[in-house]
């Protein structure tokens, strides 16, 4: 029989009409005949494999251990001796290496988990490097570690010869306080692990183990990190821990932190008293597990403590050390030894005051999804704070000794580090302290921390003050630099450079508090001293020119940043660059104040310098392309604006191989510029990738993500998804209100939403909702902000459509007001508003005012932009009423004419309203 | 040890029993880590495997491979070996004394052992399948060991769809017959 025979008699009979009669007929072999039949009968039954059920079977089979290697074997430099224990993770063998010709015993410790991609293996070396570094007389000690064959690590550790705490305090016949002593240790220890930044992970009664002298040993400190499984991501798989003595958030997978090692030192001091786990989910507290006179009696009991020992202190001290709430519990483990030392030493116990950890989970959770500042952002920010701090301090010490030098870079960098055991790095992203957290706290610290000379602690405070000024946090910029002051002054004379920065930040504060004038006061008086403080100087001059624009001196603001262009020419560094800067920054002030050929001038020549230096393209070069864009897309010169919006992006997409800011700013002002063209379905991919990106770059609540967030609820507007781009406004605006953002995007997103329910025809929400705006942006802006003609542009359009013509007449004085003050009388808001003048005056009658003004409106919005035909169309409405009611029917019926031209039939109208347009069409007056 | 599979010509100066025992060591490390981390309602799935296997080799740069079909066709020989392996230690160990304490999603012993004697089964059939077909054995080696569909699988080994769909007939009704 061949294989062939088989198949091909299968084949064969599976193409006849009666295979088992075909096959009695041809097949003369009976065996080979039954089993072709079996073949058959299994094809009919037609079952099918699952495709790659293979893996299911693997898996219900299970995971084998790795078999025990023999004693005698080599691992590494060591030699098996014999199998001290075996965990769930890991064996233990009792091993030795010759060493220097002396026999060496250590621990060896075999972990089931291999390793075997680099990451994995580089990951767990600098592990096993980070807990050789581990030195304290109550630890034992990480002496080497290795991979070898097969990814099989191995761990040597100090061979400890002791008995497990709970057993030595049987044996011994420990009274409270000895054993209470013992803790002491053990906190102390596990609290000086934790200041390295090692959390045990697994502490409990077999890893504490007490030598005959008394001497306390933790053992795997850290190890079980080692231990767990990880897959090639580098992700935990299962985490190794011991569930009797697990913290809750242990158990549910949460964060692991110094305090789930409080929690297992609470459970083992509960133990060491009263024999009992006194986390079994009873809620008891230790004492109530001891009897008055006696506890539990037999061999293995330990000696009874009295109840009354126990009751009060004690069992607070155990209740809080195992807390559900890791911010309960003790902050430290050092906390814990200080309490157990007080208790025995007979002072009181501390109080349970909420801790730093407990302020700032509050703190992250009442700002839920607006904590997104990546670990990196922040690691950057504080790099670059420490080296300021370290420069600063050498350039100033010149005359100093090297020691205190050093002194304070080490002074800088544990503060430093203290900020960032704060931010709680084992804590998964969305948990993470904020940046504003993070800067709150260290401001607190940097006032409190004993370490710190006066002249760090104002360097640390002034350079928080600056990370709070560029969080938009103005207030607590204030209040950093009032505290840093106090130093400044004992420190230094009022002329010295550091005061200089701090007048350069007050000012910033100031301007971004809309109070220019106040910022033109810090630095107008010092105007003179700039020229010789450098870099600082060219700074100060670039600010009090921006106050100077802000205030509206154009003339003098253009001086002053000539000058600041001067001295940064004079720079001996850097000179260039700081000179584009500084450019940048003046069409950007220019452009804001309204200045648009100005501004696009300097950053023409700004951009055209830049291509002649060579230079390779930088962040400075696509914000000038950004404020170009901006410029000239308010300009109205949209060709241009378009060109640098697509030069924009494709320069930041050169810049940046991953997703950054810059480009999505840059992708999603393009978005937005393409809706305001009317461009929709050019728009939506950049809109929608905009968005994506600066949620997951920046957080929902960022104000970037919020503009990208209006930008999508316009862009559906403008495809007439009327309940979507509401949606959009409404998240928006709950976002504003739940994060607690005060940034100008939340008054426009109020305004937005007002618009829309003016849309939906609820123009009594669509009132109160504009009103808010209105409110909100006059709380940012001051009264005479710019960014109010929006709002107000709504509000009047709001009190047009519910009947409160007197008080829309109001609204768009008030407007108009605001525009000629900020020389805003051509812009698109003061525009629109003369036309919701015009509907509110032809409604109070008052047709002769109505006529001139509409004339006026329908030709400038003939001029302004073509493509927005519905406006035109409701303007022309409102002209040939107007021209109706003034007699003058030839002019009325033209116009009427012209609007059923633009739309014959617009879709939202009111028929009756139809009809008298097109009445007024035929007859030139109104039905 | 592959035979149809690859391009011999193609294939580079690695020697084929490394790449093979590269490939093994990574799917068992892989499997091994996804089993511990499945819960119950997690499934172990062979093509995410391979794939994710196959991805991560490309990412490194550890093996190179000829072709992804080579890939491919050491995957799934791998994914049989380990299979089996696990099998007979299975088996070996019936007691289930040494057999890793990690949760196994909830399956009992009973579970396991049957799955085990499954296996072996499986192994025992495809091992005569192979004597009688080689192709037959391969292309059930692709479908069933590394989750390939019938168009990849006749991709990877070059042949037409219509070969490979009389192959997988004639071995699925071979298969059926020997375990029963």
């Amino acid at each position: 029989m061949t294989s062939h025979t088989l198949r091909d008699w299968f084949e064969r009979a599976l193409e006849q009409a009666d295979p088992d009669a075909w096959l009695l007929q041809h097949c003369p072999d009976p065996v080979l005949r039954a089993q072709v039949a079996r073949l058959l009968a299994a094809d009919a039954a037609g079952i099918e494999p699952a495709t790659g059920g293979a893996a299911r079977l693997a898996e219900e089979i299970g995971m084998p251990a790795p078999s025990a290697p023999a004693p005698g074997t080599q691992i590494g430099p060591y030699v098996l001796e014999s199998l001290l224990g075996e965990g769930g993770f890991a064996r233990v063998f009792a091993a030795w290496r010759d060493h220097a010709g002396t026999r060496r015993e250590v621990a060896l410790k075999l972990p089931f988990r291999t390793v075997h991609s680099p990451e994995a293996q580089q990951q767990y070396q600098r592990e096993v490097r980070a807990l050789a570094a581990l030195e304290h007389p109550n630890i034992a000690h990480l002496i080497d570690a290795g991979i070898g064959a097969g990814g099989q690590a191995w761990i040597a550790l100090e061979r400890v010869r002791g008995a497990p705490i709970l057993d030595h305090a049987r044996e011994a016949r420990l009274d409270l306080a000895a054993r209470l002593r013992l803790m002491v240790q053990v906190c102390r220890a596990v609290d000086a692990a934790h200041r390295s930044l090692i959390v045990h992970r697994d502490l409990k009664p077999s890893n504490v183990l007490v030598s005959t002298a008394g001497q306390v040993k933790l053992l795997d400190f850290g190890i079980a990190k080692l231990l767990q499984p990880e897959d090639d991501a580098g992700q935990t798989a299962a985490p190794a821990f011991t569930p009797a003595y697990a913290a809750p958030e242990q158990r549910h997978g949460g964060a692991v932190t110094t305090a789930t090692d409080v929690y297992a030192l609470g459970v083992l001091l509960g133990e060491l008293v009263t024999g009992e786990r006194v986390n079994d989910g009873s809620g008891r507290t230790p004492s109530s597990r001891l009897g008055e006179a006696s506890g539990g009696a037999g061999a293995q009991a330990l000696p009874p403590i009295a109840r009354h020992k126990v009751r009060g202190d004690l069992d607070a001290i155990v209740m809080k050390a195992i807390d559900a709430d890791p911010a309960q519990r003790y902050a430290s483990a050092g906390a814990l030894a200080e309490d157990l030392q007080r208790l025995l030493d007979g002072h009181p116990v501390r109080a349970c005051a909420p801790t730093r950890w407990y302020r700032t989970r509050k703190f992250v959770a009442r700002h839920k999804g607006g904590v997104a500042v990546t670990m990196a952002f922040v690691l950057a920010v504080f790099a670059a704070l420490a080296l300021a701090v370290w420069q600063a301090g050498i350039a100033r010490a010149e005359a100093e000794r090297a020691a205190q030098q050093t002194h304070r870079a080490t002074a800088t960098r544990d503060f430093l580090v203290s900020v960032f055991e704060a931010a709680g790095p084992d804590l998964p992203r969305e948990h993470r302290p904020s940046l504003e957290d993070l800067v709150e706290d260290a401001g607190a610290r940097a006032l409190r921390d004993a370490a710190l000379t006066d002249d760090v602690r104002a360097d640390l405070l002034l350079s928080l003050a600056k990370v709070s000024g560029a969080l938009g946090d103005y207030d607590r910029e204030h209040a950093l630099l009032d505290r840093a002051e106090t130093d400044l002054a004992r420190l230094y004379a009022p002329d010295a450079e550091p005061w200089l920065r701090a007048r350069v930040l007050r000012a910033g504060a100031w301007r971004g508090q809309a109070r220019p004038e106040a910022a033109l006061a810090e630095l107008e008086p010092l105007q003179a001293s700039f020229a010789a403080r450098g870099r600082i100087g060219v700074d100060a001059q670039i600010a009090l020119a921006q106050a100077l624009a802000d205030v509206g001196r154009g003339e003098d603001a253009a001086a002053a940043f000539d000058a600041a262009r001067r001295l940064a020419a004079q720079l001996p560094e850097r000179a260039d660059e700081l000179a584009l800067r500084v450019d940048l920054l003046r069409s950007s002030g220019l452009i804001d104040a309204q200045r648009f050929s100005e501004g696009l001038a300097i950053a023409d020549r700004a951009l055209a310098d830049w291509k002649a230096s060579g230079r390779a393209p930088d962040r400075d070069v696509l914000q000038l392309l950004s404020a170009i864009g901006n410029a000239a897309s308010i300009g109205g010169d949209a060709p241009r604006a378009e060109a640098s919006y697509r030069e924009a992006i494709a320069l930041s997409e050169q810049l940046y191989a991953r997703p950054h800011p810059d480009t999505a700013w840059a992708v999603g002002i393009y978005g937005s510029f393409l809706v305001a063209q009317g461009r929709q379905a050019e728009a939506e991919p950049y809109v929608e990738r905009a968005l994506s990106m600066r949620r997951d770059l920046l957080g929902e609540a960022h104000p970037e993500s919020l503009d990208a967030l209006a930008a999508l609820g316009r862009l559906r507007a403008g495809q007439g998804r009327q309940e979507e781009a509401l949606a959009a406004f409404e998240q928006g605006v709950a976002l504003c209100e739940r994060e607690r953002v005060r940034q100008p995007v939340c008054p426009r997103l109020l305004g937005s939403v007002s618009q829309m329910q003016a849309i939906a025809g609820r123009s009594e929400q669509a009132l109160a909702t504009a009103a808010r705006a209105v409110a909100a942006q006059r709380a940012l802006g001051g009264p005479d902000d710019p960014q109010l003609l929006a709002p107000l542009g709504f509000l009047a359009r709001a009190q047009v459509k519910h009947g409160d013509y007197a008080a829309a007449l109001e609204t768009t004085d008030e407007l108009a007001r605001i525009a000629a003050a900020t020389g805003n009388q051509d812009g698109r808001e003061p525009h629109y508003a003369r036309f919701q003048r015009a509907l509110a005056l032809f409604a109070l009658g008052r047709n002769e005012e109505t006529l001139p003004l509409i004339d006026s409106v329908v030709a400038a919005q003939k001029q302004r932009t073509p493509n927005e035909r519905r406006p035109l169309f409701s303007m022309l409405l409102l002209q040939a009423r107007a021209l109706a009611r003034a007699g003058q029917r030839d002019e009325a019926r033209a116009a009427a004419r012209e609007a059923l031209a633009i739309e014959p039939k617009p879709a939202p109208l009111d028929p009756a309203l139809l009809a008298n347009l097109q009445h007024l069409a035929r007859e030139g007056r109104e039905r | 040890m592959i035979d149809s599979a690859d391009s011999p010509a193609a294939a580079p100066a690695q020697d084929a029993d490394a790449l093979f025992a590269q490939v093994y060591d990574r799917l068992k490390a892989l499997a091994g880590s996804r089993l511990q981390r499945a819960g119950p309602h997690e499934s172990l799935d062979a093509t995410a495997l391979v794939h994710e296997l196959y991805l991560r080799f490309g990412r490194h740069g550890e093996a190179r491979f000829a072709h992804p079909a080579q890939f491919f066709a050491y995957a799934a020989k791998a994914m049989r070996h380990l299979l089996g392996d696990r099998a007979r230690d299975r088996l070996r160990l019936r007691a289930g004394g040494d057999w890793q304490r990690i949760t196994l999603t909830g399956t009992g012993t009973e579970l396991a052992l049957q799955s085990a004697e499954d296996a072996m089964a499986l192994e025992q059939a495809l091992q005569k399948l192979e004597a009688l077909d080689a192709r037959a054995a391969r292309v059930v080696e692709l479908r069933y060991f590394a989750g390939l569909t019938l168009e990849q699988t006749a991709e990877v080994l070059a042949l037409a769809r219509r070969t490979v769909d009389r192959d997988w007939r004639f071995a699925r009704a071979f298969l059926q017959a020997e375990i029963g």
